[in-house]
């Protein structure tokens, strides 16, 4: 089955800026998360992928022709950028039409497509007035009508959840879902680990322009868990409890911190979860607290980096 | 290619996004100062007493000050294409469309020369009305039609201009579209060599000498030594024509081909 989107040694520069760097991938249909801290080239990714910037070296394909100036691919691309809309004046169902129309659509199906998808967004009830009285979840969900409006096959969303309150987090996870469970593809941008796998993609992980990683959110949990990660552990026996995992060999770093208190770095998160409750169990330790603090996306990223320069 | 609708889409969108009170303050401002400066020329002489100069008037004075107003109106609306749209952030919106690249040049282009059209019909009409009320003038109806042949004519070949200025230059497309109006149009248009003719002034002015039909033979004459020789109404119109519609395709070879990147892509 021909790749819905195919990248062959993709380096995009920007004069001396690198935006992507030498990325390869094949993509089938369906739903994938590119994540990436703030910078690492996801924007980049997107617009070699839309066909606006031609990398530097190597071939982008879409739906198994190169994006760049084919305007018959576009059609089925629906796009919402992470950039603001800045036309105070204009009410967001004149916004959403006239993006319509930009697709061939004449006025009255482009109306009636935009207050589909005005409706689906749940912005039907604002939509005839200015988009500067808007608040920022308002201007979100604007954006991604104009992006669904024309009945994309691959829909593509640059950190969408971005100015979303909780209720609005939960609404765009719902339709995302939807859009999914319809049988459609996405590609859903963020640098917040949780919010997309909400929407239970395959994952892609960027950082400093590469490719670090790609997998299922299990198998992206599964490189955390295999990563050194650092751990704190409330008890009532913290040295005991430092010496016997330093005997087992789960400890790669250790400081006591306070009577009851310990930090642990360790070689392998998953292990010394698997074996602390045996160990706790066996010496009548009792833990109280135990939190991991750095199993968030910007220790995966360092972790990848370290796997990608063969430092682990 | 074009896309009839997109262009279509993008005309009435920028003609509605015109309506913002900043817009039409300085609308107004361009409609009123030709009429306004030229009552002036005629109020002002006779408050002191004097006749207002009757060599060349109102024609010469009405072209120079409505030239003025097209012009500005041109740098302000046709100039910023690709640069209004980067700040407005619409751009990533309008380019991931079909044709969105040249909709959104050949859209603005529409949009400004009505636009700009629009406020030299109405002051114009207005410079025609105080001419006839305030100085008696008679030929008001050739004048007016004139006036507006002229205008027309250079709000399709200067918009063409601006927009390609714009396309090239993001950021500066102003200075470098008043640089050019002021450089190109100005000074060289009245360099007496063969490089005149390369302006469009050069077929702008022997339209507007020929049509207005005030100058006499000699003066015309002396004009063809020193710019170069008058020729008919159809070979200005086709230039004028011809050249708007080269530039304006130059401007989508370019549109189509540069990647327009924003602080946040990279």
């Amino acid at each position: 089955m021909e790749p819905m989107i195919e990248l062959e040694g993709v380096t995009k520069l920007y004069r001396t800026v690198l935006g992507v760097n030498d990325i390869s991938l094949q993509l089938q249909s369906g739903a994938f998360g590119l994540l990436g801290p703030n910078g690492s080239g996801k924007t980049t990714l997107i617009n070699l992928i839309l066909g606006q910037i031609r990398p530097t070296l190597g071939t982008v394909r879409l739906f198994g022709k190169s994006p760049w100036k084919n305007d018959r691919l576009t059609r089925r691309i629906g796009l919402c950028p992470t950039v603001e809309i800045a036309y105070p004046n204009v009410s967001a169902k004149e916004w959403v039409t006239f993006l319509v129309q930009m697709h061939g659509f004449a006025l009255p199906a482009a109306k009636q497509a935009a207050c589909r998808a005005l409706e689906l967004v749940k912005l039907d009830h604002a939509m005839d007035r200015p988009i500067g009285t808007y608040s920022l979840g308002m201007r979100q969900r604007a954006k991604l009508a104009q992006a669904i409006a024309h009945d994309p096959d691959l829909l593509i969303l640059d950190e969408p959840f971005n100015g979303l309150d909780p209720v609005g987090r939960f609404e765009m996870t719902e339709f995302l879902r939807n859009w999914v469970r319809d049988g459609k593809s996405l590609i859903l941008a963020s640098h917040i680990l949780y919010e997309v796998e909400a929407v239970h993609p395959a994952f892609l992980l960027i950082s400093g322009g590469r490719l670090l990683a790609s997998g299922t959110p299990q198998e992206v949990r599964q490189i955390l868990a295999d990563s050194p990660s650092e751990v704190v552990v409330h008890c009532n026996q913290a040295s005991r409890l430092a010496s016997l995992l330093c005997e087992q060999n789960l400890v790669q770093k250790l400081n006591i911190l306070a009577d009851q208190q310990i930090r642990i770095v360790t070689p392998s998160a998953a292990k010394l979860f698997e074996q602390l409750p045996g160990i706790c169990q066996q010496h009548g330790i009792v833990i109280d607290q135990l939190t991991s603090e750095n199993e968030s996306l910007q220790s995966l990223f360092a972790t990848l980096m370290r796997i990608h320069r063969g430092e682990t | 290619m074009i896309s009839i609708q997109g262009v279509q889409a993008m005309v009435a969108f920028e003609l509605r996004r015109a309506i913002t009170l900043q817009r039409l303050a300085t609308t107004v401002v361009l409609i009123l100062f030709p009429p306004l400066m030229l009552s002036l020329m005629v109020l002002g002489p006779r408050a002191f007493g004097e006749e207002p100069p009757r060599e060349l008037f109102p024609e010469f004075p009405t072209v120079f000050l409505l030239g003025i107003s097209c012009i500005l109106s041109l740098l302000l609306w046709a100039t910023p294409n690709v640069y209004s749209e980067m700040e407005s952030k619409g751009w990533s919106f309008i380019a991931c469309r079909p044709k969105g690249r040249t909709s959104l040049l050949v859209g603005k282009y529409i949009a400004a020369v009505v636009y700009s059209y629009l406020v030299c019909l109405l002051s114009s009409s207005l410079c025609t009305l105080a001419a006839y009320w305030l100085d008696g003038y008679a030929k008001s109806t050739s004048f007016w039609i004139s006036l507006n042949g002229i205008f027309g004519l250079a709000c399709i070949v200067y918009g063409a201009i601006f927009s390609l200025i714009g396309v090239l230059f993001q950021k500066r497309g102003m200075v470098f579209a008043a640089g050019y109006a002021l450089l190109v149009e100005l000074i060289l248009g009245f360099v007496p060599a063969v490089i005149n003719r390369f302006t469009m002034r050069y077929h702008l002015q022997y339209l507007a000498v020929k049509w207005f039909d005030v100058l006499p033979e000699e003066v015309i004459q002396g004009m063809e030594l020193v710019y170069g020789p008058i020729r008919s109404n159809a070979f200005h119109i086709s230039v004028i024509l011809g050249a708007a519609m080269g530039v304006l395709f130059v401007a989508n070879l370019v549109i189509q081909r540069r990647e327009y990147v924003t602080a946040e892509d990279v």
